[in-house]
């Protein structure tokens, strides 16, 4: 009787850890949030935010005019699929041509104004093999990064750990600032970036 | 009150249940009469892991990874998905892209060899990955 007692007692002790197991891993459950559709017509290079990349230098949209852009917006500590958005985003920049590579430009922008600092943008694009010719990772405050977000139709949001539900979208923007082509999701096919950036970088280049 | 006893017991167990093994544990599995070896994916975050870490298996076998729970990725260390290059040489990268829950990515290899490789989302938690290649009919015992 005493044994039944002791292993009733074990067990009482152990449900709240199980409870507690089960707490920590729901908060981490990835959730995507659709990207919303928003007008192409309006050029993104007049948007007048000052962004600061890894390298701690100050830049704006319209520094990049004249030539495609590829924008896309994640968070460095993401465990979900920020990884895999920045690997399809180097997938669709390793299949252009090396002369269309060196007319084109990848802009990656952090939600995360809190902990993606230039330095740590920095570690990140190191770290990914990112810190490459071509490829700024960037952050600013937080209404800038909200702000472009709304232009570009990426929905986020913080959660309480830290950790940020978002849209998993990948723009192309022509060489006037102009939304080209949007590759919403994780699978979607890439195909139409890639010939869409290559018209554009021949067209002008020609 | 036996019966409430075992009960008891197997409640006990229970509790304990995949705790045994601690995440990242290397485990073997052998492929000796089989031609597709199976790895689980399984866990999300910290607890991520492929289940067998290591196979070894005979060219021409299918390894099928089949993801359990949350979201994950097999994919190469390689210089095409910006790593440095941990599968034989002249072999060809992979990366399934995302897999989730009850999803299957089935990957072959032409080249014998170690291929290393890793879950995107989950790589600086240790989710990483081995498939030992031989060309040979006799499989070798891995020593952990």
């Amino acid at each position: 009787m005493t044994i039944i007692k002791l292993l009733l007692l074990t067990l009482a002790g152990l449900l709240p850890l199980q409870l507690f197991a089960q707490h920590e891993i729901s908060t981490h459950t990835p959730v995507s949030l659709e990207a919303v559709n928003v007008p192409h017509e309006q050029s993104l290079f007049h948007v007048q935010t000052e962004w600061i990349n890894q390298d701690n230098e100050a830049l704006v949209l319209g520094d990049f005019a004249g030539q495609p852009l590829v924008v896309v917006m994640f968070y460095g500590q993401c465990t979900g699929t920020c990884p895999v958005l920045i690997q399809r985003t180097w997938n669709l920049y390793k299949q252009l041509d090396q002369q269309v590579k060196e007319q084109m430009q990848v802009l990656a922008v952090s939600f995360d104004y809190r902990n993606d600092s230039p330095k740590a943008l920095k570690e990140y694009a190191e770290r990914e093999q990112l810190d490459i010719p071509n490829w700024s990772f960037v952050t600013a405050d937080h209404s800038s990064i909200r702000e472009l977000a709304m232009l570009l139709g990426v929905q986020y949001r913080e959660r309480n750990d830290g950790h940020f539900e978002h849209s998993n979208l990948i723009t192309v923007l022509d060489d006037e600032g102009k939304i080209a082509v949007r590759i919403s999701g994780l699978q979607a096919s890439l195909d139409e970036a890639v010939t869409n950036i290559e018209h554009i970088a021949k067209e002008k280049f020609q | 009150m036996k019966g409430a006893f075992i009960y008891i017991i197997i409640l006990f167990l229970h509790a304990f249940d995949g705790l045994s093994t601690p995440p990242g544990t290397l485990t073997t599995t052998m492929a000796l009469e089989q031609d597709t070896v199976s790895v689980f994916v399984l866990g999300i975050h910290k607890n991520a892991r492929f289940e067998p870490a290591t196979v070894q298996i005979r060219m021409g076998d299918v390894v099928r990874f089949e993801v359990k729970e949350g979201l994950h990725t097999v994919t190469a260390y390689h210089p095409e998905n910006r790593r440095d290059l941990g599968i034989p040489e002249g072999a060809d990268s992979f990366d399934s892209g995302i897999l989730s829950a009850g999803e299957e990515w089935f990957l072959t290899v032409t080249v014998p060899g170690e291929y290393n490789y890793f879950c995107l989302p989950h790589e600086l938690m240790g989710h990483k990955g081995k498939i030992i290649a031989v060309s040979d009919q006799t499989i070798t015992e891995i020593s952990n």
